[in-house]
């Protein structure tokens, strides 16, 4: 469903925004169980079929994990970065705005404006309120000369 | 035999099992065997506490993509313009009134503060992973052992999964496997009652179709199930019957209305059915790329024009893999008294 629904939107969709990866990873469980119910571990090739099974998860896991802990800590920041231009969206040259929302994936002011009053999320304590929205290089500069 | 029990797997279990009576009056069996449902669910629990602790790690406070655009509707319950028509909107090429509701509530409760939201997917999330451990007792029809429930747990909480498990808006998904997986356990894990869990599968495989518009595949994977052990039984047949019409009725009230061209992407014309299919060759790439990055590669960072081939050739693999296990299942259906594979 998936294939069909984004495929048009290029190879890229399917791994940069690691989006759909929760029905893959079910059905390597469910390779993982099979594996682990049906391989007789009595013969050699159960065993060397078991070996290459577990050598896999291994590798998965190892690659998963180390992926996990460091985009889950550049999506800190990313998200963080985001609330703080959210709340502080006045703070930045409305020439320079397009850009930073873009970037950040914020909605128009309008949509802002009433997360704002109804104090949602981000905007319901003082953590972002009075910080520098983050700082784009690529923003600030396309208004130079 | 010391080393078969010592929790290499579901096979070695059903070697001591089958070595059980040789045993004589002085052999007392090992610690482990001793100790093995406390052991299990000690192994069942690590790693769901180690992913609670990495979501409440990284969860924030703060609004992302998708989750913006369920503002006006929490704007609107909060201010008691609440109305079900707003939950039943279309949103891209799906309708998500329960993820709707979630916000809406949420919002009313909370201000819709996203992290307890967060760690309320994983939450569900651990419930899917305990139903999952249940299938599999009944799969292998042996106690569980501690090593390979530790070793489901570490694929099924995979950090792979980084940008799903800490984004609020995809409790989606997590909705999605859960009215999957309860699904299936409604109609394999009870005794008795029939009727009314066969009610509580359709329940559920209403809640997977009303999360995301991928929750409809339970319905044909439901249907699998009830036709697996005995497809001609009359019993089977009726229940394939009730099935079918919940799912039609489901289908009939979800895409009345329905506008099939919106989806999300930036081109519309290129994301749809007709698209895929006129393009069979970039259709099966991205399905083996998907299927690939079980073990991930890329996300936040891009560089340049990336390599898809290690993705392909995995996913690939993963394919062939999967095919093989459907075919052999199918092959032992009458054996095989649960279609996890198809699960």
């Amino acid at each position: 469903m998936i294939t069909l629904g984004r495929s048009g939107a290029g190879l890229e969709q399917a791994i940069g925004g690691n989006r759909y990866l929760l029905p893959n990873l079910i059905v390597f469980t469910t390779i993982v169980i099979y594996g682990w119910a049906q391989i007789p571990a009595k013969s050699a090739t159960g065993w060397v079929t078991l070996g290459i099974l577990g050598a896999f998860v291994v590798w998965q896991v190892v690659v998963a994990t180390g992926f996990g802990l460091h985009n889950g800590r550049l999506g800190d920041q990313f998200t963080t970065g985001g609330a703080r231009l959210a709340v502080n969206l006045r703070a930045v040259p409305t020439s320079e705005q397009i850009c930073y929302r873009i970037n950040f994936f914020i909605p128009p002011e309008s949509v802002i404006d009433e997360a704002a009053r109804d104090h949602l999320a981000e905007f319901d304590n003082d953590r972002y309120r009075g910080l520098e929205p983050p700082v784009l290089a690529e923003c600030t500069n396309a208004q130079k000369p | 035999m010391a080393n078969e029990t010592s929790g290499l797997g579901f096979g070695a279990m059903a070697v001591a099992v089958e070595e059980e009576p040789r045993r004589t009056a002085v052999e007392r069996p090992s610690w482990q065997a001793r100790h093995n449902t406390l052991l299990t669910l000690i192994a069942a629990s690590i790693v769901p506490a180690l992913y609670l602790g990495y979501v409440n790690h990284f969860a924030i406070n703060a609004l992302q993509g998708d989750d913006w655009n369920t503002v006006p509707g929490v704007n609107d319950a909060i201010h008691g313009h609440f109305s079900l028509g707003q939950l039943w909107t279309q949103y891209s090429e799906t309708r998500i009134p329960l993820v709707r509701a979630v916000f809406d509530i949420w919002g009313v409760v909370d201000h819709l503060d996203t992290r307890p939201l967060i760690l309320f997917n994983a939450l569900l999330f651990i419930a899917a992973f305990g139903l999952v451990l249940a299938l599999c007792r009944r799969y292998i029809e042996r106690p569980l052992t501690p090593l390979p429930v530790l070793v489901v747990g570490l694929v099924w909480f995979s950090l792979a999964d980084v940008q799903t498990s800490l984004w609020a808006f995809q409790v989606g998904w997590y909705l999605v496997v859960l009215g999957f997986v309860g699904c299936v356990g409604a109609l394999f894990l009870p005794v008795g009652r029939r009727q009314l869990w066969l009610a509580v599968a359709i329940g559920m495989a209403v809640i997977a179709s009303l999360a995301f518009v991928q929750g409809f595949i339970v319905w044909p994977l439901g249907l699998v199930c009830i036709l697996w052990a005995q497809p001609r039984a009359r019993e089977s047949l009726r229940e394939a019957a009730v099935w079918i019409g919940a799912a039609f009725v489901t289908a009939v009230v979800y895409f009345a209305g329905f506008n099939f061209s919106l989806n999300g992407c930036f081109d519309p014309s290129q994301c749809s059915a007709s698209s895929a299919l006129s393009n069979p060759t970039t259709s099966a790439r991205f399905l083996l790329i998907l299927l690939g990055n079980i073990v991930p590669g890329r996300y936040w960072e891009v560089h340049g024009t990336p390599s898809y081939t290690r993705f392909e050739v995995l996913g690939f693999v993963v394919l062939v893999v999967g095919a093989y296990i459907v075919v052999q299942s199918l092959r032992h259906r009458d054996v095989e008294r649960l279609p996890l594979p198809f699960s």
